[in-house]
């Protein structure tokens, strides 16, 4: 398989909601290629918004200067796997855990196909690495929080890309599920795909990642943890001054 | 109190109809929790309706069904458009547009009907089920008498059920997931823009049957009362239309009957009286749900 | 169309036209003002259903006040049933929305289906009834106010003052109600009571003008105006101000050219009025933003 090329590029990219202000101002990187990135930056700082941008999915958004694998998201989609945040799904849906997951496969079932036996099977295949195999034929509206995470891995996962992008995966769920996705994430990097994952806790991303983007409108610093979240960068970042001298009265 | 052949059979076969095409649309725009746009709809094309109308100088299908396409994306246009420039709430900007519209559209009526015998308004806000006849003629092939309504609302039920079965999973994804439906490229621009105009096609054929201000009754409420039961979208789609179908019924009859039984003078508005079995229906089958839910968990 | 040219100069208008012109303007006013904060609340769409479930209260009222031999055409009568109706519409719907399935979307289209639905089924009733107008449903859902006498202008115009006076009293409760729910629970403002008073003010509103601006047609008087001025932008009060001299310019635009042109129902030539309004405002809205962030760029510095 053809893993050559930087997963994802962005050289100055920028994008917003159509009003006017950019959420993302001029921000450039590349990802280590076989590698777990985090993108952590303070609230509001447009990380969803740089994902769901360079993804295509906001009409105001330049996708000019994004490059995955060396070329357009179009001619690669296949290749690129996107796990939006769990607030972002209307989880009354009727629809069990296995059509969940099986929903990354459509791509490949197509136009007027049904969902067969086949399709199924490795559906159910990828909810079994995040264990969720027993669970398969469950309303995904009954599952719990980390549980749906679970699934929507799942559904990521079958998709076979080489390149995953994940919008916060750790917020809201158990020790338990944050572990396994930590361990299975791992797995799939070893065999040779990327992550790049928004990340809100500073705390534990040493834990799960090799390098991290540091984010706030725009890339603050990028590499490997150590380097990009070095104490001057986040102070930058966060707009962490030192106290003003009245504070203290 | 039989029910007669040229008057009822007519009726609810029409009413089958347009509850099929609406409905089976219907539970995807409720999946969307977009059912109030589709009622905005409803409202906005009433001025193309209406304009159709006057341009061909009857009720020409074609003709309508052009000037409430037109009608339809102008007011898509305009409350996408003010939306973005005022950022003010979807529902307010919706509401704003397609009540405008609605007001263009009744104006029209309102001055033109008074001038045109055809064009009656309380047949477009209301529908005109009871007159739908069946005018079987002695020397010609029995379908002739059948009223054209009839033949319009079955092409659109035809297209919109295949147009469903055929995309089923596409439209799924899109509703539970827009992102990732235009992420994995299952989703093209023209299987949204077919959807929609697909609902528009709906809402037009059938305001003949129940009119323009009831749509929102056969398109949400048969969606709504099947949704706390189904585990699948198909499944959904299939109790929406089984239940629908038999309330529905159940409306007409208790409209149409009801006055013969009780010698009442008049008889009840009947598509009023659909929606309102329709959606009296829908906080009943979710009380169902959390009963037998709460029985389950006792055990 | 054809046009009356006494009817557009005003030393021809008799008593009765300046009473009624009187009554939409005061009900232009509640319009606007409480329509800021239905638009603040993001309830438009619950007030297009509030609006609609007058009709079958308006229809029970008339049915009951026949049988009673009291008259079914006492405005306060029909304000009452029409208010009742609406009332239950507007506490029903949230109350549907909570439920999981349906949200907030799916309730709004059931009880516009259900009020609506059970309101065209009573007046098909009403209609046939010896005391009924035949064109009755139409001038109720489009408004007319060519149809209203200068009595029910009048009890219009009550009504819609004694909501303007709540309004204008418990103003700054209100506004912090709209504005931020929890801040006002956490303040101690009994948010209960107020949230009930918001709701009575919009049904107020709606069975103010559900003679003159249609109970179909209602809705866009709540939002468009206020919707207008909220662009313009400003502070809340300044915001409730011109959303209510919008309202009142529209209300009585409208009433004045149904009744310059023939066939034309009030309430949509009032909505024509407010929506042109609202779409007049939105390139302005950039020039009035323009200069505000201009000015306080220069107060930064």
């Amino acid at each position: 398989m053809s893993r050559q090329g930087c997963p994802l590029e962005l050289e100055r990219f920028s994008a917003g909601y159509g009003n006017g202000d950019c959420v993302v101002r001029d921000a450039s990187f590349a990802l280590r290629s076989g590698c777990m990135t985090a993108l952590v930056g303070p609230n509001g700082a447009g990380k969803s918004t740089l994902l769901k941008g360079a993804l295509g999915l906001l009409p105001h958004a330049n996708t000019a200067g994004v490059r995955f694998f060396g070329q357009p998201l179009d001619k690669v989609r296949a290749r690129v796997a996107y796990l939006p945040q769990r607030a972002d799904i209307d989880w009354t849906f009727p629809a069990s855990a296995l059509d969940v997951a099986a929903m990354g496969l459509y791509r490949k079932i197509g136009f007027f196909h049904r969902v067969r036996g086949k399709w199924k099977s490795e559906a159910r295949r990828a909810l079994a690495m995040v264990g969720m195999e027993s669970l398969d034929d469950m309303p995904i509206g009954e599952l719990s929080g980390g549980q749906q995470q679970r699934v929507l891995l799942a559904r990521s996962l079958v998709q076979g890309a080489d390149l995953l992008m994940l919008d916060e995966p750790f917020v809201n769920v158990d020790f338990a599920t944050e572990e396994r996705l930590g361990a299975v994430l791992r797995d799939a990097c070893r065999s040779g795909m990327s992550v790049l994952a928004v990340h809100h806790d500073l705390g534990d991303v040493r834990r799960y990642f090799d390098d991290a983007v540091l984010f706030d409108g725009t890339v603050v610093a990028h590499g490997s943890i150590d380097v990009a979240l070095a104490d001057a960068n986040l102070h930058e970042a966060f707009r962490l001054g030192p106290p003003p001298e009245d504070s203290i009265a | 109190m039989m029910p007669s052949l040229a008057v009822d059979v007519p009726a609810v076969i029409a009413l089958m109809l347009a509850l099929v095409a609406c409905g089976t649309l219907g539970n995807f725009l409720v999946l969307r929790k977009e059912a109030m746009t589709a009622d905005a709809i409803a409202h906005a094309v009433l001025p193309g309706l209406v304009a159709g109308f006057l341009v061909s100088g009857s009720r020409s299908i074609t003709a309508m069904f052009v000037g409430a396409a037109c009608a339809g994306v102008i007011s898509i246009l305009l409350s996408n458009w003010s939306r973005r420039a005022t950022q003010l709430e979807p529902g307010a900007t919706l509401g704003i547009v397609f009540t405008g519209l609605f007001a263009l559209g009744v104006i029209l009526l309102e001055t033109q009907g008074a001038r045109q015998v055809d064009l009656d308004a309380e047949c477009v806000l209301f529908g005109s089920l009871e007159t739908l006849f069946y005018v079987p003629a002695s020397d010609a092939s029995w379908y002739e008498g059948v009223p054209r309504a009839i033949w319009t609302l079955a092409v659109i039920a035809f297209l919109t059920s295949s147009f469903a079965v055929l995309f089923m999973k596409e439209l799924a994804l899109l509703a539970f997931d827009p992102n990732a439906a235009r992420h994995l490229g299952v989703a093209p621009r023209w299987l949204e823009r077919a959807f929609l105009v697909l609902v528009s096609a709906s809402i037009v054929a059938s305001f003949e049957a129940v009119g323009s201000v009831l749509v929102i009754g056969i398109l949400a409420c048969p969606a709504l009362i099947a949704a706390p039961h189904a585990r699948t979208v198909a499944g959904q789609i299939t109790l929406s239309l089984l239940l629908g179908l038999a309330l529905s019924i159940l409306g007409y009859s208790l409209a149409a009957f009801a006055p013969r039984l009780f010698h009442t003078p008049s008889a009840l508005n009947s598509a009023g009286m659909i929606a309102l079995v329709l959606a009296l229906a829908v906080p009943l089958s979710h009380a169902l749900h959390r009963r037998r839910q709460r029985k389950s968990n006792a055990i | 169309m054809s046009v009356d040219p006494n009817t557009l100069a005003i030393p021809f208008w008799g008593a009765n036209t300046i009473m009624v012109t009187l009554g939409c303007a005061v009900f232009g006013a509640l319009a606007g003002s409480v329509g800021t904060f239905v638009l603040a609340r993001k309830q438009s769409l619950l007030a297009d259903v509030a609006g609609h479930a007058t009709l079958p209260g308006v229809a029970i009222a008339f049915l009951l006040g026949e049988s009673l031999g009291i008259g079914g055409r006492s405005p306060w009568l029909l304000f009452l049933g029409g208010g009742t109706t609406a009332l239950l519409a507007a506490w029903s719907t949230p109350w549907l929305a909570r439920h999981k399935r349906l949200g907030a979307d799916g309730a709004n289209a059931v009880a516009l289906a259900g009020f609506f639905g059970l309101g065209t089924v009573l007046f098909s009733l009403v209609q046939s009834h010896p005391a009924g107008a035949q064109g009755g449903l139409r001038r109720l859902l489009f408004g007319s106010a060519a149809a209203i006498t200068s009595s029910d202008a009048a009890s219009l115009a009550m009504i819609a003052l004694i909501a303007l006076a709540v309004l204008v009293l418990c103003f700054k409760e209100l506004s912090l109600l709209a504005f931020d729910e929890a801040a006002a629970r956490v303040l101690g403002l009994p948010t209960r009571r107020l949230d009930w008073m918001l709701l009575l003010l919009l049904v107020a509103t709606v069975v103010a003008g559900m003679q003159v601006a249609g109970v179909a047609l209602v809705v866009s008087m709540l939002i468009a105006p206020a919707a207008a001025a909220r662009i313009i932008g400003g502070s809340f009060a300044r915001t409730v101000t011109l959303a209510a001299c919008i309202g009142i310019l529209c209300a009585v635009m409208g009433a004045t050219a149904s009744r310059g042109f023939e066939h034309v129902p009030t309430g949509s030539a009032m909505t024509i009025a407010a929506t042109a309004v609202f779409f007049a405002c939105i390139p302005c809205s950039r020039l009035f933003r323009a200069r505000r962030s201009r000015t306080s760029t220069e107060a930064r510095r």
